[in-house]
């Protein structure tokens, strides 16, 4: 967990999934660039990481979740941490057709689709580090 | 039709596709039983293919006319790689042995759920008479799809989907590593609501 300017740090990431073997390969990945990486298995357990004042350089969340969804989480954010919500990656298995297109844009079309190439992992959860979501 | 041989398998009784199960095989018994059968000369190659197995393949596309009914072809050629050495040893064994070889395997489309028995019958002449009966159809209809929920959807209201192969896991059988993912084609045509992707074991070994 960092501010939001760590320049010439490695980045801090927070992935959510409520699937242990996805948590464990994305953290595996996304170790390689960032740290910490904090891994949870609920948006529920990531909100309350954000509420206590911690800030992540990149939100990776599974969209479909037991209890609140990646969606409601994203949301949520918007209203309450808006800063963290420009940081949110969407991850979901379905095709990004079957998403809203209203949510798609809000998202700025940051989403990922399952199965995640460890390359496109990488590139997007770069990206959005960095400050260029426009880029991903 | 061309058959290279007069197959002169043993007498087995009745069998339970309809085919009377008598020696020596007559081709027209053959032309009239429901079941998919095929004749393979002793290099595997495809020697004769009867109706029910042209129009089986037609209906799901797998084959249409003479061109593409197999015939002429090493059914090893048309059968995965992984799977031929294990097809292969089913037919060492009925030669070795000069018995039956029996096999269930599944063959479902999007639509219908199969349950096929293999037999194969080896020949004096080298050669095999392979049977192909379908045991179980089960249409992936409303009263199917709500044996799939109450299968498959566990204890979270989740569906849990491979995101590489597409199987899915049963829900309460086994740890992550050993967990049991199934084959459900309707899952893979149409994604049901709330389904959770994962990564199963298998996968995460081959792709990661």
């Amino acid at each position: 967990m960092s501010s939001p300017s760590s320049v010439g740090m490695k980045r801090s990431v927070l992935v959510i999934d409520d699937e242990p073997p996805v948590l464990k390969f994305s953290a595996r990945i996304l170790s390689r660039s960032f740290d910490p990486v904090v891994a949870v298995t609920s948006a529920e357990a990531g909100l309350a990481l954000i509420d206590s004042g911690a800030f992540f350089d990149v939100i990776l969340c599974d969209y479909c979740l037991p209890g609140m969804s990646g969606r409601e989480l994203f949301m949520h954010l918007r209203k309450k941490h808006p800063a963290q919500a420009s940081r949110v990656v969407i991850v979901s298995g379905a095709a990004p057709d079957d998403l809203a297109e209203e949510f798609l844009e809000a998202l700025d079309h940051r989403w990922l689709e399952k199965p995640m190439r460890p390359a496109d992992l990488l590139l997007i959860a770069t990206t959005v580090a960095h400050g260029r979501a426009d880029a991903a | 039709m061309a058959v290279p041989m007069r197959p002169d398998v043993p007498e087995h009784g009745s069998g339970e596709d309809g085919l009377p199960l008598i020696a020596p095989f007559d081709v027209a018994e053959l032309d009239r039983t429901p079941a998919n059968v095929c004749v393979l000369g002793s290099d595997l190659r495809i020697a004769y293919v009867n109706p029910a197995w042209r129009a089986f393949g037609a209906a799901n596309g797998l084959c249409s006319g003479e061109e593409t009914s197999g015939v002429g072809q090493s059914v090893m050629r048309v059968t995965p790689d992984a799977l031929r050495p294990f097809y292969e040893r089913l037919f060492m064994r009925a030669r070795e042995t000069a018995e039956p070889v029996a096999h269930d395997y599944e063959c479902s489309s999007p639509t219908v759920r199969r349950l096929f028995r293999m037999r194969i019958y080896p020949c004096k002449s080298g050669a095999f008479i392979v049977v192909h009966s379908l045991l179980r159809e089960v249409p992936h209809d409303g009263v199917a799809r709500a044996a799939l929920e109450q299968t498959y959807r566990d204890e979270r209201g989740l569906i849990v989907q491979c995101s590489n192969c597409r199987r899915v896991r049963r829900p309460g059988v086994g740890a992550d590593e050993t967990a049991e993912w199934d084959w459900v084609p309707d899952y893979v045509a149409h994604m049901p609501p709330d389904t959770s992707h994962s990564i199963c074991a298998v996968c995460v070994a081959f792709h990661y």
